[in-house]
C-alpha cells in the first residue's frame, strides 16, 4: 500500500448558490521517501491538496490515508497531533511570527516536537547562520522563506510539504533550497511534496502530479530524477 | 528549563501592542480604583463611627423632661430594654473668656457613663472637681487654649471660671455648629460636674438601650410613662443623623459611579481584545498549522487579557486603598470631629469587583479567539477576503452622492462599511460625554438646590435669631426700618401618625399669616400637586388653602370641611376637621414618613403633656431642612402661648438696621442670606469633593477610550495609509482624511451622549439624596456644553496624535508581508 493515498477526495466551497470545487474527485498515491512535485497553473487546486494532506483543512468527501492512518476520519485532537508530529509545512507567504527572531521562530516549532533537530544547525544549513537574531522585518523575502523552511525541517517530520518554496527566490538561492529539500528526502527518507507552477523544476522529482481545475490530470513516476545542480531556469 | 517560545511571543506581542494593553490595564485600574476607593471609604467611616459610638456609649435617646415630672429616672429605668441612663443639665452658655463664643454645656452628676467624651490631651475630670471642665478640642485649638488654661462662662449674670482639665471629642458632638456649618472658634461644647451647679436641676436624661431592645417600642413606652417628655432618638439627633447620612450617601455613590465606569471599561476592553485577536488571525492559523493544540492557543490569547487586567485590578486596589479614602476623609474631617480611622476589612464586594474585572476580560478574550480557534488553519492563513462591496444607502440618493468630493465618498464608505468599528467608536465618545455630564451635573444639582432654597424658598436678606427676651413681631416691625420684617417661631416638636407608633422629632416653624419671606408655595408650577395616597388607590390633589380648582379632583376647604374626591372608587367623603388645626408638611418628610395631604397627625409640643391632633393641609417642596409649618392663626387657636418670634426675617434693610440689631440684647446672631448660602455650600463639600473626583476620572477615562479607539483604527489601516503614502498623498492630506472621519464620529457620539448623561445625573442624584434634602437633578446647559467641548477637544487631540503616527509609517515595511 502506498504511503499516501487520495481516494475520491473533493473539497467544495459553497457561497449561497455557487459551489466551487477546489479539489474535484482527486485520486493519487505517493510512496514513502519520494520527492513529489505537484504542477499546475494558478487556481488548479494544488494548495488545496497540500492543505488537505497537511491536516490543515478537511475534505468535503473522500478518503485520505497517510502511513496507514486515515486522516479524514481524525477528530480535532488527532489532527493537531498529526500536524505536530508528522508534518512540516513551508508556506508560500512564509508566515513567520513578526515579533520573534529567526532563531526564535524555529524554536517555536521545536518546542512541541518529540525528536527535533537543532535549530541553530538547521538555520546554518539553510545559509542563515549569521542572520539568526534578526526579525522577519529585517530579512528579505528569500531569507524569510529560508527561515520558514528551517522551521519545517527542524521538526524532523515524516512528511514535508512545500507550497511554492522557490517562488520569491532568485535562481541560485532557489537551487540551494531545492538541493536541501531533495537531500532531506534522500538522507532522512522524508516524503517531500513540492508545489510549483514552474515546470522546469519537475525533473528533480521522483513523481510528478499534474493538476488542472481541481482535477488530477496525470500522475507520472520518474525513475531517473535529475540532480538539482543540472537543472536551470 | 526549555525556553518557551510561545511565552516569548506573548511578551513580544504585548510589548508591540503596549498602547492597547496599557489601555486595558488602565481601564481595569480605573474601574477598580473608583469602586474600591469609595467602598473602602464608606466602610472605614462606618466601622470607625460605629466603634466610636460603641466605645464611648453614645446614647440611644436624649429625653428632655418637663420640670414637673417626678422621678423620671425611675420611670424610664422601668421600661423594657433600657440598660442605663444618666441625668444631666444641658444648657447653651456664652463665654466671657474667650469672648463672644458659645458652648453647649453638659453638667453631669456622678460618672459620665453615657455619651462619654474621649480625651485627646490632658487628664480626666474627677467627680469632686467642681472647678474643672473638659473642653471641645476643636474649640480649644481655634481659640488657642490648652489643658491647664481656664475659661470664663457667663451663667445668667454670673461669671464662673473653669479650669480646663482635658481636651476632648464627644460621640454626641461629631457635628456641632451654631447654624449651618461648624465654626469652632465661636461654638463648641464642654463637660463639667453637676456639683458646679448645685441649685439647678437636671433637664436631660441620656438613655442607653440594650443591644436587643426595640427602639420604637422603648420610645413609645417612655412616651407613655412620661407624657410631657420630648424624646430625640439617634435619627433625629442632628450630629448622629448627619454622620449617618454621610455613610449612606457614599454607600449609594459607591454603587452607582463605579457601575458606570465598569460599563464603559467593559465596552472598550471588548473592542480592544476582539481586535487584538483578529489582528493575530494569521499567527493563530500558523500556531494551529505547527500543531499547537486549541487549548494552548486559547490560553495564549487569554493571557493577553489576563495579565493586563490583573495588573490593573491590583494597581487599582492599591490606589483605591491609599488615595481616595484618605482624600475623602480629610474633606469630612473639616466639618466633623471624627475619631481616628479604623480600617474595615476588605469587603467581599471589593474583592468581587477586582475578580470580576479580571474574569470579564478573560471571558471577552476567550470569546474573541474561540471562534477563530475553531476555524481550520488553512482558512485562517488565507488572507481575509475584503469585506464584500455593498452600496451604502447614501449612494442611492444620486443627487447628493454625485456632489460629494472623492474623499467625502471614501469617508462615508469607510464609516458605513465597517459598522462595528464605527459603532464602537461612537459608543466610546458617547460614554465619555455622558460621564462628564454626570460628574458636572452632580455639582450643578447641589448648587441649584442651594440656590433654590436660598432665593426662592427663603426670600429674606437678613435673619436675626432671637432668644427668650424677644418681643412681638409687631414691635420689631415698628422698630426696624426695612422693606419687610417678619417673625418666625421655630421649635422642636414631635409628630406621629394616628395609626403607627413611629414618632419623629421635627422642626415646627410657625409663620405669620401674611408671610412672604419664607415661601410655602407649592412649587409655583401647576396649581396643584398629585400624590398617591398611602394605600395606592386614591389619587389626591392638594391646593393652597385659599384657592380652589375647577376640575373634579379637588380638595377644598370650605366651612372647615375637607372634601376628598376619590375617582377610582367612585366614593366621596367628607372629613370634619372642625376641631383640628392645620399644618403644612414638607414633601420629603411626607414621603419619608408615608403621609399625604389630608392625613391626621398627632403633634406633641415641647413641654406639653398631651398630644394635639392636626391635619396636614398640603405638602410643600422644600429642598433643605424638612419639617412642618403652621400659620400664626392656627398656633393661636392651639392656645399654647403667644406667637413670640425666635427669629426675624428682614428684606431690604436700611443701612442702620444691622447696627440696630446688634444693639438689641435679645438678638443672638445676625446672618445674611448670602452667608447662609455660602455656608451651606461649604457644608456640602464632601459631595462636591466627590464630584470633582468624578470629573477627573471621567476625563482620564475619556482620554484612554478615545486613544484606544484611535490606535486600533490606525493599526488596522496601516497598509491603507502606507499605500496612500506610496501613491503620493501628502501627509497633510492623509491627516485631514483621518480627522474628517473622526470628527463625524465625534460629533455624532457627543450629541448622542447628552441624553444618557442627563438621565444618569438623575440616577446618581436620586441615589445619593440624604433624608433631609431633595436633590433635583439639574444639568446646566453650560455643563453640557463643557462636557461636549472637552470630549471634542480630547477627540481632536487623539486624532492629531495618531495622524502624527502616519508620518512614521515606513512604507516598505508596512507593505512588505502579505497578511
Amino acid at each position: 500500500m502506498s504511503y499516501i493515498t487520495f481516494e475520491n477526495v473533493t473539497k467544495e466551497y459553497r457561497s449561497g448558490e455557487n459551489a466551487v470545487l477546489a479539489a474535484d474527485n482527486a485520486n493519487f498515491a505517493i510512496e514513502k521517501g519520494e520527492l513529489c512535485v505537484i504542477l499546475g497553473p494558478s487556481g488548479a487546486g494544488k494548495t488545496t491538496v497540500l492543505n488537505l494532506l497537511g491536516g490543515m483543512d478537511r475534505a468535503t468527501s473522500g478518503r485520505i490515508q497517510v502511513g496507514g492512518r486515515e486522516i479524514t476520519s481524525f477528530n480535532e485532537e488527532e489532527l493537531t497531533a498529526y500536524r505536530r508530529e508528522a508534518v512540516g509545512f513551508v508556506f508560500q507567504f512564509y508566515n513567520l511570527m513578526p515579533n520573534l527572531t529567526a532563531l526564535e521562530n524555529v524554536e517555536l516549532a521545536k518546542q512541541i516536537c518529540k525528536n527535533p533537530l537543532d535549530p541553530v544547525e538547521v538555520l546554518e544549513q539553510v545559509g542563515l547562520g549569521d542572520r539568526m537574531d534578526n526579525f522577519p522585518s529585517q530579512l528579505s523575502g528569500g531569507e524569510q522563506q529560508r527561515v520558514s523552511i528551517a522551521r519545517a525541517l527542524c521538526k524532523n517530520p515524516a512528511l514535508l510539504l512545500c507550497d511554492e518554496p522557490t517562488g520569491a527566490l532568485d535562481s541560485r538561492t532557489g537551487m540551494q533550497v531545492l538541493k536541501l529539500l531533495s537531500d532531506v528526502s534522500a538522507k532522512y527518507g522524508t516524503t517531500v511534496v513540492i508545489i510549483t507552477h514552474n515546470t522546469l523544476i519537475a525533473p528533480i522529482a521522483g513523481r510528478v502530479i499534474r493538476m488542472k481545475n481541481g482535477r488530477i490530470e496525470s500522475v507520472e513516476k520518474n525513475n531517473a530524477p535529475v540532480p538539482v545542480e543540472e537543472i536551470a531556469w | 528549563m526549555v525556553k518557551n517560545r510561545l511565552f516569548t511571543k506573548f511578551l513580544r506581542d504585548m510589548r508591540h501592542s503596549k498602547g492597547q494593553l496599557l489601555s486595558v490595564m488602565l481601564l481595569s485600574m480605573l474601574g477598580v480604583w473608583v469602586f474600591s476607593g469609595l467602598d473602602i471609604y464608606w466602610r472605614n467611616l462606618d466601622v470607625s463611627i460605629e466603634s466610636y459610638f460603641d466605645e464611648q456609649k453614645l446614647a440611644d435617646f436624649w429625653v428632655i423632661t418637663p420640670l414637673a415630672d417626678k422621678d423620671p429616672e425611675e420611670k424610664i429605668r422601668s421600661v423594657d430594654g433600657v440598660e442605663d441612663l444618666m441625668s444631666r443639665l444641658s444648657y447653651e452658655v456664652s463665654t466671657a473668656v474667650p469672648e463672644d463664643a458659645k458652648l453647649v454645656l453638659h453638667a453631669v452628676g456622678d460618672d459620665i457613663d453615657i455619651n462619654i467624651p474621649r480625651i485627646t490631651s490632658g487628664g480626666p475630670l474627677w467627680d469632686s472637681d467642681s472647678d474643672g471642665c473638659l473642653l471641645d478640642v476643636r474649640f480649644a485649638e481655634a481659640n488657642g487654649l490648652a489643658h491647664g488654661d481656664s475659661i470664663v462662662l457667663k451663667i445668667g449674670e454670673e461669671k464662673r471660671e473653669f479650669v480646663i482639665r482635658g481636651l476632648v471629642m464627644s460621640p454626641e458632638h461629631v457635628y456641632i455648629a451654631p447654624d449651618v456649618i461648624p465654626e469652632p472658634k465661636i461654638y463648641g461644647f464642654a463637660y463639667v460636674n453637676k456639683a458646679a451647679f448645685p441649685n439647678i436641676p437636671s433637664n436631660e436624661i441620656c438613655v442607653l438601650l440594650s443591644d436587643d431592645a426595640d427602639t420604637e417600642e422603648a420610645k413609645a413606652a417612655i412616651e407613655d410613662k412620661l407624657p410631657g417628655a420630648f424624646i430625640q432618638d439617634r435619627r433625629s439627633h442632628k450630629s448622629t443623623q448627619l454622620i449617618s447620612t454621610e455613610v449612606s450617601q457614599f454607600r449609594s455613590l459607591s454603587k452607582v459611579f463605579p457601575v458606570m465606569f465598569f460599563a464603559v471599561s467593559a465596552l472598550i476592553v471588548m473592542t480592544a481584545m476582539t481586535r487584538i485577536v483578529s489582528n493575530q488571525r494569521t499567527q493563530l492559523g500558523l500556531l494551529k498549522a505547527l500543531g499547537y493544540g486549541k487549548g494552548t492557543i486559547v490560553l495564549h490569547y487569554m493571557s493577553f487579557g489576563f495579565f493586563p487586567s490583573l495588573g490593573g485590578a491590583a494597581g487599582g486596589l492599591a490606589l483605591g486603598r491609599n488615595t481616595l479614602p484618605a482624600f475623602l476623609w480629610n474633606i469630612l474631617d473639616d466639618i466633623y470631629i471624627l475619631p481616628d480611622v479604623k480600617t474595615a476589612p476588605l469587603s467581599a464586594a471589593t474583592l468581587t469587583v477586582c475578580m470580576s474585572s479580571v474574569l470579564l476580560t478573560c471571558i471577552i478574550c476567550w470569546c474573541a479567539c474561540r471562534r477563530s480557534a475553531a476555524e481550520t488553519s488553512a482558512s485562517l492563513l488565507r488572507p481575509k477576503a475584503p469585506a464584500s462591496g455593498s452600496r451604502i444607502l447614501l449612494e442611492r440618493i444620486s443627487p447628493i452622492w454625485e456632489r460629494l468630493s472623492f474623499s467625502a465618498k471614501m469617508i462615508q464608505r469607510n464609516l458605513l462599511r465597517n459598522k462595528i468599528r464605527t459603532i464602537m467608536a461612537l459608543s466610546g465618545v458617547l460614554s465619555c460625554t455622558a460621564l462628564i455630564i454626570t460628574a458636572l451635573g452632580l455639582l450643578d444639582s447641589v448648587d441649584h438646590m442651594v440656590d433654590t432654597y436660598y432665593g426662592e424658598t427663603l426670600k429674606f436678606d437678613l435673619r436675626a435669631d432671637l432668644d427668650e427676651g424677644a418681643g412681638s413681631a409687631g414691635e420689631y416691625r415698628r422698630l426696624i426700618d426695612a422693606g419687610k420684617v417678619e417673625g418666625i417661631m421655630e421649635m422642636a416638636a414631635s409628630i406621629r401618625k394616628t395609626d403607627g407608633n413611629g414618632s419623629r422629632a421635627v422642626l415646627l416653624t410657625v409663620v405669620e399669616n401674611d408671610h412672604e419671606l419664607l415661601s410655602l408655595d407649592t412649587a409655583g408650577t401647576s396649581p396643584g400637586t398629585e400624590e398617591t395616597g398611602k394605600n395606592g388607590r386614591n389619587t389626591r390633589q392638594s391646593y393652597p388653602a385659599d384657592s380652589y380648582a375647577d376640575d373634579k379632583y379637588r380638595i377644598g376647604i370650605q366651612d372647615n370641611r375637607v372634601q376628598h374626591d376619590m375617582p377610582d372608587t367612585g366614593a366621596e367623603y367628607e372629613t370634619e376637621i372642625r376641631h383640628r388645626e392645620s399644618v403644612i408638611a414638607s414633601e420629603k418628610l411626607a414621603q419619608v414618613m408615608g403621609i399625604s395631604a389630608g392625613d391626621i397627625l398627632k403633634l406633641k409640643l415641647p413641654g406639653a403633656a398631651e398630644e394635639v391632633e392636626v391635619f396636614v393641609e398640603r405638602l410643600v417642596p422644600v429642598p433643605i431642612g424638612q419639617g412642618i409649618y403652621m400659620y400664626e392663626r392656627s398656633w393661636n387657636s392651639l392656645k399654647k402661648g403667644e406667637f413670640t418670634p425666635t427669629a426675624l426675617l428682614i428684606r431690604n434693610p436700611c443701612k442702620e438696621v444691622y447696627d440696630l440689631l446688634e444693639g438689641l440684647d435679645e438678638v443672638t446672631c445676625i446672618k445674611s442670606l448670602q452667608t447662609l448660602r455660602d455656608k451651606t455650600k461649604e457644608g456640602l463639600e464632601s459631595l462636591t469633593g466627590v464630584s470633582v473626583l468624578m470629573v477627573a476620572f471621567a476625563l482620564v477615562l475619556a482620554f484612554v477610550v478615545l486613544y484606544n479607539m484611535g490606535i486600533l483604527n490606525f493599526m488596522e489601516r496601516v497598509r491603507e495609509f502606507a499605500t496612500l503614502k506610496v501613491l503620493g498623498f501628502r501627509h497633510r492630506e492623509i491627516r485631514s482624511l483621518i480627522v474628517k472621519e473622526n470628527i463625524i464620529i465625534a460629533v455624532t457620539g457627543i450629541l448622542a451622549g447628552i441624553y444618557p448623561g442627563v438621565r444618569l445625573t438623575d440616577i446618581v442624584m436620586k441615589s445619593s439624596e440624604p433624608e433631609d434634602m431633595v436633590f433635583s437633578a439639574v444639568a446646566e446647559p453650560t455643563s453640557i456644553l463643557a462636557a461636549c467641548c472637552i470630549t471634542f477637544v480630547f477627540s481632536l487631540l487623539v486624532q492629531y496624535m495618531l495622524a502624527g503616527k502616519v508620518r512614521s509609517i515606513v512604507m516598505t515595511e508596512a507593505l512588505k508581508s502579505v497578511e
